[in-house]
């Protein structure tokens, strides 16, 4: 049985060794990540991202962790268009039906008047436009550090040396 | 003076390095025999795969041109097609390990519930074996690769005695299986070839979930770690890298002696000779290289004087039904990732309920994306937008719950591989077809299967997701084909016997998922291994004796 010494040297021990080749390969992508190029558009136009940003923020907007503006989402959105370009080409008539509807010019209230038009109205183009959008900023956001981390909290594919799984004696009683 | 070396005849020749091929060169070079495995692609490096890199990592690194580690074969590259309307979605590996790279990893029993389903219901033809037949290879198996899994013992699903410890529950898998229970449903540990504590050799699971990018530390039963290594290393075991197996040439006295192959990559053709062939390519891929074997003796392909290779391909039905557990709305998110997949199985039960069907065979459940994921898919099916929405998101986020039937479909014979007609591939060879159906039976069943995982879901007071009842998954996409080149004892109506050997060609085994009687509601691969192992030992000792 081994003594609380021997567990002390193994623990110093596995404090001070060298990182697994895996955790070791895990690092070298943040590192690579971090060292990233700032965002740039490869699809959209500058008019249709600014709008695309105002579209993403009002679906998930900020609250006390970052909204889908903040999360880059219509970057993720453009990149997403930018590889499908038939979904890119739908997407650009989309955009250009919103501003028709004057979406970019009006006030926060107004944009939220239009957005609950369009997202209740189930069987029209409407809705078409708006649940295209919305599903693009919920795969955009929850699969950003902003909306997975922080929003949800989500911590995991990580290195575990056991895995407890749930300790609530009340679940499943 | 030009002297023609005559070509250099193999002792045995196996066909694919996945579950089936890799056990086959494993069992027979401990056992002395001379190997060469053919493999239609390369090693898969392990340390390219994407095991850990976070979601939004992914996606800088895609967006910067980058890619993971491509191990699904491009199907524009071997292309195939299917009968409309029904599209069947085939996945393959081609290279080292085949799908065992990338596999769901669960490893369930077959019963004589399965074994001796098809004598007792009479639904086309008996299996060859039972199980006590196979029940040692299991537990060969089970100790060789380390399967984790728990101590319950059922009629649908036998016992083990060299389960490695199971994972413990999340909590919305301990609501489903109470609320399962209250169901007169038992639902158990899972059993999965992930390794959670060192055996033989093998790194322990360290629970990051990613599984189905490929382990990083091959912490999951792996073709290539646990079979052709060990077997290389014996110095035994000679590997051809990409070579696309076409045909299995016949010699003149009947026999199978040698392998038509191309280059994957140059084309270049190439012919090698062999006594005795293992075939394990999937079933799929074999079947295609079965039926493309054309010769005066079998013009349908080799070893078809039965006329079933092809026909009888069976896959499993299966669906998603998704929920919310009211109790655990609103509560801290969890590391929920453990082995990867669930840790619950709900074995067949409805043979024993006492209930009157008036359908064939049975289901079982898996229970995939049970607690925190690392997405909110589930977000696209709630209503509304903004901070109501967000905050409706966020509440349901450590609640999601998930149940996923499998049922067994009967095997047909007009759900059918083809290669007649076909396009020709670039290497000139005709590709398959896939005509695939469900009938009567299975629309019987999956009305029960969606009442059941209801009834489990309101037994939970799981707040359910919109579903379509009736809805199903693609075919295919379990990635579980049987069927095609099945055992039997009677070679009018069977191509192999109960050892895998071809009753027609006595030197050609066939070891992988085509050789299966019938389909089960289960997951194959720990059968496809036991299977592989128990006729590569009678393959061994044939020829100990000199009989192949």
């Amino acid at each position: 049985m081994p003594t609380r010494r021997t567990l002390l040297h193994v623990s110093a021990a596995l404090a001070a060794a060298p990182l697994s080749p895996a955790q070791d390969h895990a690092r070298h992508g943040l590192t690579q990540i971090e060292n990233a190029a700032p965002k740039v558009a490869r699809f959209f136009n500058r008019r249709e991202m600014a709008l695309l940003a105002q579209l993403v923020e009002q679906i998930i907007p900020r609250s006390d962790t970052p909204g889908a503006a903040d999360a880059n989402v219509h970057y993720f959105v453009d990149f997403q268009a930018h590889t499908n370009r038939r979904l890119g080409a739908q997407l650009k008539k989309d955009l250009a039906w919103i501003r028709k509807q004057g979406f970019d010019r009006a006030d926060g209230a107004r944009q939220v008047a239009l957005l609950s038009a369009w997202s209740t109205a189930k069987g029209a183009d409407s809705y078409r436009v708006f649940k295209q959008i919305k599903d693009l900023t919920i795969d955009g956001y929850y699969g950003s550090k902003e909306g997975l981390a922080q929003e949800l909290g989500w911590n995991a594919n990580t290195f575990l040396r056991e895995f407890k799984g749930c300790t609530h004696p009340e679940h499943g009683a | 003076m030009y002297v023609q070396n005559a070509p250099e005849v193999h002792d045995v020749i196996v066909i694919g390095s996945g579950a089936a091929g890799g056990m086959a060169a494993w069992n027979l070079t401990r056992q002395g025999v001379n190997v060469t495995l053919l493999d239609a692609g390369t090693r898969f490096r392990r340390e390219d795969f994407w095991t850990h890199v976070k979601p939004w990592q992914w996606r800088e690194r895609v967006e910067r041109g980058m890619a993971p580690p491509k191990i699904r074969l491009d199907n524009d590259e071997q292309p195939y097609s299917w009968k409309d309307p029904n599209y069947f979605e085939l996945i393959r590996v081609w290279g080292r390990g085949g799908k065992t790279n990338i596999w769901g990893r669960v490893a369930l029993r077959y019963s004589d519930v399965d074994f001796a389903g098809p004598a007792r219901d009479g639904w086309e033809i008996p299996w060859p074996i039972r199980y006590k037949d196979i029940a040692p290879y299991y537990d060969k198996v089970e100790q060789e690769i380390g399967v984790c899994g728990g101590d319950d013992d059922q009629d649908s699903l036998p016992g083990s005695r060299f389960h490695l410890p199971p994972p413990a529950l999340r909590c919305g898998e301990r609501f489903l299986q109470s609320a399962a229970r209250r169901q007169g449903i038992r639902v158990v540990n899972q059993r999965r070839a992930v390794v959670t504590k060192p055996h033989n050799g093998h790194n322990p699971c360290h629970f990051c979930g990613a599984c189905g990018r490929g382990c990083d530390v091959s912490a999951f039963f792996n073709s290539t770690d646990y079979l052709l290594d060990p077997a290389e290393k014996s110095g035994k075991l000679k590997i051809i890298d990409n070579a696309v197996v076409a045909r299995i040439l016949l010699g003149e006295n009947g026999l199978a002696n040698g392998v038509q192959y191309f280059d994957r990559y140059t084309k270049q053709e190439r012919v090698i000779r062999g006594k005795r062939i293992v075939l394990g390519a999937s079933c799929v891929d074999s079947t295609r290289i079965l039926l493309n074997s054309k010769s005066a003796q079998y013009p349908t392909g080799i070893g078809n004087s039965s006329g079933v290779i092809g026909h009888y391909l069976c896959e499993q039905v299966r669906f998603h039904m998704y929920g919310f557990i009211p109790e655990l709305m609103g509560t801290r998110p969890l590391n929920d990732d453990g082995i990867g997949g669930e840790h619950i199985y709900m074995p067949r039960f409805n043979h024993r309920d006492g209930r009157k069907r008036d359908y064939l065979r049975g289901y079982g459940s898996q229970f995939w994306g049970v607690g925190a994921q690392p997405g909110a898919a589930y977000a696209k099916q709630l209503d509304g937008f903004g901070l109501e929405f967000k905050k409706a998101v966020k509440r349901r986020y450590p609640a999601l719950v998930a149940m996923h039937p499998y049922g067994e479909t009967l095997p047909r014979k007009e759900n059918r591989i083809t290669v007649e007609g076909t396009p020709l591939d670039r290497y000139g060879v005709p590709t398959l077809r896939i005509e695939y159906s469900i009938g009567d039976n299975e629309r019987k069943m999956i009305a029960e299967m969606y009442d059941m995982a209801e009834g489990v879901m309101r037994a939970a007071k799981a707040e359910i997701l919109p579903f379509e009842r009736g809805a199903l998954d693609n075919f295919g996409s379990a990635i579980h084909e049987h069927g095609t080149c099945r055992m039997g004892e009677d070679p009018k109506r069977s191509a192999l016997n109960g050892f895998n050997q071809m009753h027609d060609v006595k030197n050609l085994f066939v070891v992988d998922g085509s050789a299966f009687t019938t389909a089960s509601e289960k997951n194959p691969t720990l059968t496809i291994l036991a299977l592989a192992w128990r006729s590569t030992d009678y393959l061994a000792e044939q020829i100990r004796k000199g009989d192949i």
